[in-house]
């Protein structure tokens, strides 16, 4: 049995790197300078969390304004709106306007932008680090768009699983990722007909079994208690709980079990700068222990951009030691 | 009594910046300014925005809120407990100071004291508007390490805002506007938002506005009689009016503040669209119940659009007066009863 600490989501993207954004935006930088930036600040960050001991990691996402943006402008069929709440938080995402049947356009960066990690990670460490692309999950994204086109709820999630999901999570695993971050806060914390809770999860297991990945499911802002009864026994599940928002769903640990071997426990409140205390985290482990998961990975219950920069990284700093002292390394 | 025009025009608080007054703020943060030359500055911006309004019409005008970067981080920089640890993003490129309540909360000196009486100085209105971001929203939008809970963090805010409404009514101040943006983001809070929010207005006998926009407002709504506000300021023109008429049903004696500009939007608004806007506001409620105004504050506008909105704005507020007038009604008194 293993305990690592992991990133989930997204890194606090530096200011000086969003003004960068801005000026790429209103056209007083190339995209060549842009691109340059997003290398330099990437590798800045990838260096400090591998130096934590971070070995299970994202790319910051600094290259995303939130978890639908750009990505959804890869996407055939779906026009950028206005902006939206991200949930109840002080956060707004532009929103999918569906018009059209979507389909992935072709020859969308975000397979170059997973190979560019990649090699900026070979660059920091000839460890191995795994590095989890991040793409947002079906009810999540079929729940936070203004659909205008499909009558189906059904044929909605069935095209974005089979005309988006799938040929994107297919070429990353082309090139080598096996493990694939999917968002869905909409399962915990949208209120979903279960139709769509089970679609949705039954198109990503059907991806990772088709495709042969694994799929690191995150949810936040809400309790997995919801979805217990939809999920089905796999070796390539990776569950990820938001135990910040959910503490009570440590008691689900038990029936998780039987449907994974390995668990993700989001014990870092990213959204909140209290800096979590050795004590609170250990009760957690200790509880996480008494089920023999393969892997128990340890990281922050949500994207950490609702953080200021130097409280993420002291946050990550001290769960990292966390996890060494635990492990007595 | 206090008359005012039938319809009265009003803006929500901010009003864009100039952009030179941009560029001092920027010299002033990189050291380059001394704080004397950036408060001239400021001053001098309020003057020309005031004036602004007040040529388009405005009846009641507000200083811009030239001097606010943020209406949060204003704030929470001149209550004594809170800190800042960087900003926070909040969309896309755009980000703020998160204040983070570190210590008990005092307010040891006005807030907006003397915005209000600068703006007294230059405007040659007799009712201004002072907005002041409310304690719901500031504890929401800020990380707390101090208090046990929101709800009390709340409750503090609630008795400073308190002192600060006080104080601008012994100056002379005759309309203070609570902005609460966040009010509706945790309806399981709402209950006892809506009691420390009403904290705010303990014995206040000015008008006292409730602004609340981009939000849920049938939330809002059940709880228009129990806010001991005379107005609620609130955003349609962003959502084409839809539940405007819903609204206006559950708004029983009180005043609507009806948002008939869209501040997201650079496009100019059509002056018919608006005097719909206006009239089917008017099939609801009585004329005296209504003041004009934008969904929000207009900063994120330029300055030549946001100006051409508000003229708009006063051209159709124009026409219906005419049509009040033929009825009699030109003129209503500003009310500050609940």
């Amino acid at each position: 049995m293993g305990i690592e600490t992991a990133l989930i989501g997204s890194l606090p993207r530096p200011l000086i790197l969003s003004k960068y954004v801005g000026r790429f935006r209103s056209g007083k930088i190339s995209e060549v300078v842009l691109e340059r930036k997003y290398v330099v600040y990437t590798k800045r960050a990838l260096s400090k969390l591998i130096s934590m001991g971070y070995k299970v990691v994202t790319d910051g996402m600094f290259r995303h304004d939130d978890i639908l943006n750009p990505f959804i402008s890869f996407i055939d069929g779906v026009k950028v709106n206005g902006l939206y709440r991200f949930y109840e938080n002080n956060f707004f995402f532009r929103i999918p306007i569906i018009e059209d049947m979507i389909k992935l356009k072709k020859n969308v960066p975000l397979i170059t932008w997973y190979l560019k990690a990649k090699e900026i990670v070979s660059e920091v460490t000839k460890e191995e680090v795994i590095i989890k692309p991040v793409i947002p999950g079906p009810a999540t994204f079929v729940s936070h768009s203004i659909n205008m086109y499909y009558k189906d709820l059904g044929k909605f999630i069935a095209d974005y699983v089979a005309n988006v999901l799938e040929p994107l999570i297919g070429g990353l695993k082309k090139v080598g990722a096996d493990v694939i971050e999917i968002h869905e806060p909409a399962l915990v914390a949208s209120r979903l007909k279960p139709k769509v809770i089970d679609l949705s999860l039954r198109g990503i297991y059907e991806l990772s079994e088709s495709l042969g990945v694994k799929i690191w499911l995150q949810v936040y802002f809400g309790s997995l208690r919801r979805l217990v009864k939809y999920l089905k026994p796999s070796a390539d599940l990776i569950l990820s709980l938001d135990l910040v928002e959910s503490p009570e769903d440590i008691r689900l640990l038990k029936v998780l079990k039987g449907v994974t071997e390995s668990i993700a426990l989001g014990i870092v409140d990213a959204r909140n700068t209290k800096i979590e205390r050795f004590k609170e985290m250990k009760r957690v482990v200790d509880k996480a222990l008494r089920y023999s998961f393969k892997d128990i990975y340890l990281c922050p219950n949500t994207l950490l951009d609702f953080l200021p920069e130097v409280i993420a990284y002291r946050k990550l700093r001290k769960l990292a030691r966390f996890v060494k002292a635990f492990r007595g390394d | 009594m206090i008359e005012l025009p039938v319809l009265p025009t009003t803006v929500i608080g901010s009003y864009p910046r100039p952009k030179w007054l941009k560029e001092l703020v920027k010299a002033a943060k990189a050291g380059r300014l001394g704080k004397k030359y950036l408060i001239e500055g400021f001053n001098d911006a309020v003057v020309a925005v005031v004036k602004e309004q007040e040529e388009v019409g405005i009846d009641i005008p507000s200083d811009g809120e030239m001097r606010r970067d943020e209406m949060v981080e204003y704030f929470a920089e001149r209550i004594e407990g809170f800190k800042f640890y960087g900003p926070v993003r909040v969309w896309g490129t755009h980000y703020f100071n998160k204040p983070v309540v570190v210590d008990s909360l005092r307010r040891t000196k006005p807030i907006v004291l003397d915005e209000f009486k600068f703006l007294m100085k230059v405007t040659n209105r007799r009712v201004v508007k002072v907005t002041i971001t409310g304690p719901y929203t500031i504890a929401d939008w800020s990380f707390n390490e101090y208090y046990k809970s929101k709800e009390e963090l709340v409750f503090e805010l609630a008795k400073i805002i308190n002192e600060e409404v006080k104080e601008l009514e012994k100056a002379g101040a005759l309309f203070v506007q609570i902005d609460e943006p966040a009010l509706t983001t945790h309806p399981k809070e709402m209950e006892w938002a809506v009691e420390a929010i009403n904290e705010v207005t303990k014995g206040v006998n000015i008008k006292l506005g409730l602004h609340v926009c981009y939000s849920d407002y049938r939330v809002l709504a059940p709880y228009f009689d129990k806010l001991k506000f005379s107005q609620f300021a609130l955003e349609f023109a962003n959502r084409n009016f839809r539940d405007l008429t819903y609204i206006l049903r559950k708004l029983g004696d009180k005043e609507i503040g009806l948002g008939v500009i869209d501040v997201h939007n650079r496009k100019i608004e059509d002056i018919n669209a608006v005097v719909r806007a206006i009239r089917k506001a008017l099939r609801v409620v009585r004329p005296e119940q209504i003041y004009v105004n934008p969904d929000c504050g207009l900063k994120l506008l330029s300055r030549e659009v946001a100006r051409e909105k508000l003229r708009v704005m006063v051209s159709a507020v124009k026409v219906l007066r005419r049509e009040l007038r033929r009825k009699g009604i030109e003129t209503i008194e500003l009310r500050t009863k609940v």
